[in-house]
């Protein structure tokens, strides 16, 4: 495995992407009936996508099972709980979601703006400071 | 295991844009509704019936890129009221007339909603495309 050095951010925009689809999903079946919000829960997956960037699990072993789930990869689903229940069984909550996806642009942004930099550092050093 | 994982950001893009003819659609049954207020018939079958549509969850998978879909476009059942007007040309032998059951307030309520959502979609298609952007800008060093 080659030493990956945008490790987390790598991560994060993945992540953020996939929550990014998920949220617009939520929004485009905001008059579905029983339609069930879902979202990934990101520090969780964050996190487990982070534990595996800096202690990752190899396999070497053909018959070794690789894990799977939790990760940036697969981050794991849940389904919203509406603060109130809507009459037609449909549990996305507008105002939720838009914060979700302010929210979830914000860090996108922000992980964006990680790995630009880390790579202008790492072209400086290569450079020499020049 | 078949999820939104596999696509990228741009998959969102269809999705608003589902959402968004769906909208659409609605709110064609809407407009159709309410040019319809206060139609008459002569007979039950030919009076005008407000319309409804359904929606439905499109599930993501590798072939279909989800959403949502319009399923179903419904005629409603309610009896219709009968009106004695006999001057009205439409009216049978015995006076009466066939009143269409569209509902003024459902109608406007149900516009607002239709409205509400479509702007949303533009909106979420305007952050997705905002995001597509910078991640292209972030690859210009």
């Amino acid at each position: 495995m080659s030493y990956d050095f945008l490790g987390a951010e790598s991560q994060a925009i993945k992540l953020c992407e996939r929550r990014a689809l998920h949220i617009a999903k939520n929004l485009a079946n905001v008059s579905t009936p029983n339609y069930q919000a879902k979202d990934i829960d990101f520090h969780n997956s964050f996190a487990a996508a982070l534990s595996r960037v800096s202690d990752p699990v190899h396999t070497t072993n053909p018959r070794h099972i690789p894990i799977s789930g939790n990760g940036a990869e697969n981050p794991k689903e849940y389904y919203r709980v509406p603060i109130l229940e809507s009459l037609d069984g449909n549990t996305v909550e507008e105002e939720t979601e838009r914060k979700n996806f302010t929210e979830n642009g914000m860090y996108y942004t922000a992980s964006l703006n990680f790995a630009q930099n880390k790579v202008k550092l790492i072209l400086d050093a290569l450079k020499g400071g020049g | 295991m078949t999820s939104l994982m596999d696509l990228g950001l741009e998959q969102g893009l269809n999705i608003a844009t589902s959402a968004m003819r769906a909208q659409s659609v609605r709110m064609n049954t809407i407009a159709s509704n309410m040019a319809n207020t206060g139609s008459v018939g002569s007979t039950e079958a030919s009076t005008y019936r407000a319309q409804y549509v359904t929606f439905q969850e499109v599930l993501d998978n590798k072939e279909n890129l989800g959403g949502v879909a319009v399923t179903n476009l419904t005629n409603s059942k309610t009896p219709l009221q009968k009106l004695y007007d006999p001057n009205n040309p439409l009216a049978g032998e015995d006076g009466y007339v066939f009143a269409t059951d569209v509902d003024h307030v459902t109608s406007m309520t149900d516009m607002l909603d239709s409205s509400n959502a479509y702007k949303t979609n533009i909106e979420v298609m305007k952050t997705i495309k905002h995001m597509i952007h910078q991640a292209l800008d972030a690859m210009k060093i």
